[in-house]
């Protein structure tokens, strides 16, 4: 099993994917900040509403206690980039495609055939590349939050960066990585179950998109016996997980959810795998 | 007999279909078993189910007198279809992955693999960008990284130069004269096969049809005149009395194979004709290994 990991750890820093997704995040990051400025530009009358694509639907012109046009950055704060970031699926989306290329190509080149019937049992193959997914996604993460915050100081100026409540971030980056891990290994059952890249990529940003919408509609169904399935699923509470105030009950159900989830995945993916021939 | 493997009625269905239909194989230690059958006649399937990259249907096998196939696995080798490489990595880095994985010691391994099957000098270049000649040898090189006492090889010189097949046939030779290792092999180039093969085994649709040994195949391909007869025992002693032919054997039911005076191959058939023997079907046959093992195999194409 350590050869395994390994070999697998190897691979990672191999990849230029990972390196790619971080070059693509960041830029993500950017544009967010980039849109917020505009949008205070177009608050304050600065530059006209629909520059560069960005409309304003409610042009806020209100003031704050000293006088001075309010700014939405401000408002929202780092914490709110990074709630953008995740909530809104931007990391979730490069992590589904790093994940899913991690995963299937081992299928698409054939690669896991130098693995298979030679000593390993199928389970041990299964959780040494499981694990190397879960620190890849929480790599990831952690390097976006960095750059997020890092790239908070020149948008939102010194003072809004010293003023950040720096524990609810650490609270709420925490919790990221623990849906992010569960994430992590329910792509890596889509990739283990459709072993294709097109469908794999498909399939998982797919969930992502649809599944909140999904379990919207299940709440609904479920109205009348006061039961509510989002909150039970991972996805939703990556949305809407606060960022501050958090509750226990919000943080014992996280965990649970999270790691109910991930054992679920990681069962199901190893009886696939070990069941399923390899071509 | 020592075997490296023996199976004992190894099914694989997908569908409803028997891709491998009950194939029995034996390939002793030491061999070099040629596999042969057309495209989509099980080899393929076969072999996979040998290297538990598939799971039988049906069946038994020994690996090495072993039933733990699990424990007996780590001795095998395998090349199966494409070789797994990782297209974005050096013919280095591939390796690389492959000892990590299996967590042999001393670097120094991969640069001797890549020495041995001529890839010393790929350097930086990336696999994506091999020729498919040095895909399959940096297959090879993977199949035999951890010294196999069992290689099995699916059509490993299918896209090689000549020079590149003789390159792999010789290497092959090599590896089964110097550190006995048993092969199984699937080709179908079935020149180059009976130029190292030692057994060979033919499938047609998922049926192993014959096992043979090489020297049986030179008797079997031996230059003779084919009769095909009503009565085979009166033909018989029409040709030892008539014909003073002994060199003669029965093949089949009905068919006889005379490699005795075949070039006044019209005595033998006059003879027969006046002794009342309904002679069907006469012709001189003298088959090179193509020509047998399309007979065999019932047909020309995809061999």
């Amino acid at each position: 099993m350590f050869n395994l990991l390994n070999a697998e750890f190897y691979k990672l820093r191999k990849s230029k994917a990972i390196y790619i997704g971080v070059l693509v995040a960041s830029i993500l990051a950017l544009l967010l900040y980039g849109s917020l400025v505009m949008i205070d530009k177009i608050n304050q009358g600065e530059v006209a509403n629909g520059t560069a694509g960005i409309i304003v639907s409610q042009v806020d012109e209100s003031v704050n206690d000293s006088g001075a046009p309010k700014s939405m950055m401000r408002e929202i704060g780092i914490v709110g980039v990074l709630q953008q970031m995740f909530g809104g699926h931007f990391v979730g989306i490069i992590a589904a495609v790093l994940v899913s290329i991690f995963v299937i190509r081992e299928f698409s080149a054939g690669t896991v055939k130098n693995l298979v019937g030679k000593g390993y049992t199928r389970p041990a193959i299964f959780f040494a590349k499981m694990i190397p997914v879960i620190i890849l996604t929480l790599v990831f993460e952690a390097v976006v939050v960095a750059i997020t915050i890092c790239m908070g100081i020149p948008f939102m100026g010194w003072q809004e960066f010293s003023a950040t409540a720096w524990g609810d971030v650490a609270f709420y980056t925490g919790f990221q990585f623990l849906f992010g891990a569960a994430i992590a290994v329910i792509y890596m059952l889509i990739g283990e179950l459709t072993r294709n890249l097109a469908a794999g990529i498909s399939v998982s940003i797919g969930m992502l998109m649809f599944s909140t919408t999904l379990t919207a509609g299940l709440d609904l169904v479920f109205h009348g016996l006061e039961m509510q399935p989002s909150k039970y699923w991972v996805l939703d509470l990556m949305s809407s997980c606060p960022i501050a105030d958090f509750e226990t009950e919000f943080i014992v159900r996280g965990v649970l959810v999270s790691a109910v989830w991930l054992v679920i995945a990681a069962v199901l993916g190893v009886l696939h795998f070990r069941k399923a021939d390899v071509k | 007999m020592e075997y490296a493997l023996r199976t004992h009625g190894i099914t694989k269905i997908y569908g409803k279909r028997a891709v491998v239909d009950h194939v029995s194989m034996h390939v002793k230690k030491g061999d070099i078993y040629g596999f042969i059958g057309k495209n989509g006649a099980g080899k393929t399937t076969f072999m996979r189910v040998v290297a538990g990259l598939a799971a039988p249907a049906a069946g038994t096998m020994e690996l090495f007198g072993s039933g733990d196939l699990e424990k007996q696995r780590q001795r095998l080798g395998t090349l199966i279809e494409q070789p797994g490489l990782y297209g974005a990595m050096t013919a280095r880095d591939n390796l690389e992955v492959v000892r990590k994985s299996f967590g042999i010691t001393g670097k120094h391994a991969v640069d001797e693999m890549l020495e041995f099957v001529g890839l010393a000098q790929a350097g930086k270049k990336k696999v994506k960008n091999f020729s498919m000649g040095m895909k399959q040898r940096l297959g090879i090189a993977i199949a035999l990284f951890r010294s196999p006492d069992f290689l099995i090889l699916d059509e490993p010189i299918n896209g090689l130069d000549p020079e590149g097949i003789k390159e792999v046939r010789d290497l092959l030779s090599k590896l089964n004269r110097e550190r006995q290792i048993t092969i199984l092999i699937s080709s179908h180039i079935l020149g180059e096969l009976s130029k190292i093969a030692t057994n060979y085994g033919i499938i047609k649709e998922g049926v192993l049809i014959e096992e043979f040994a090489a020297e049986d195949l030179k008797s079997r391909c031996r230059r003779c005149v084919k009769l095909v007869v009503d009565d085979v025992q009166r033909a018989s002693t029409i040709l030892e009395e008539r014909c003073h032919i002994t060199e003669y054997d029965v093949p089949k039911e009905g068919v006889l194979r005379v490699f005795d005076g075949i070039d006044n191959s019209w005595v033998i058939n006059r003879e027969l004709v006046e002794g009342g023997i309904h002679l069907k079907e006469s012709y001189l046959a003298g088959q090179d290994l193509e020509g047998y093992f399309m007979d065999l195999l019932g047909g020309a194409s995809n061999v």
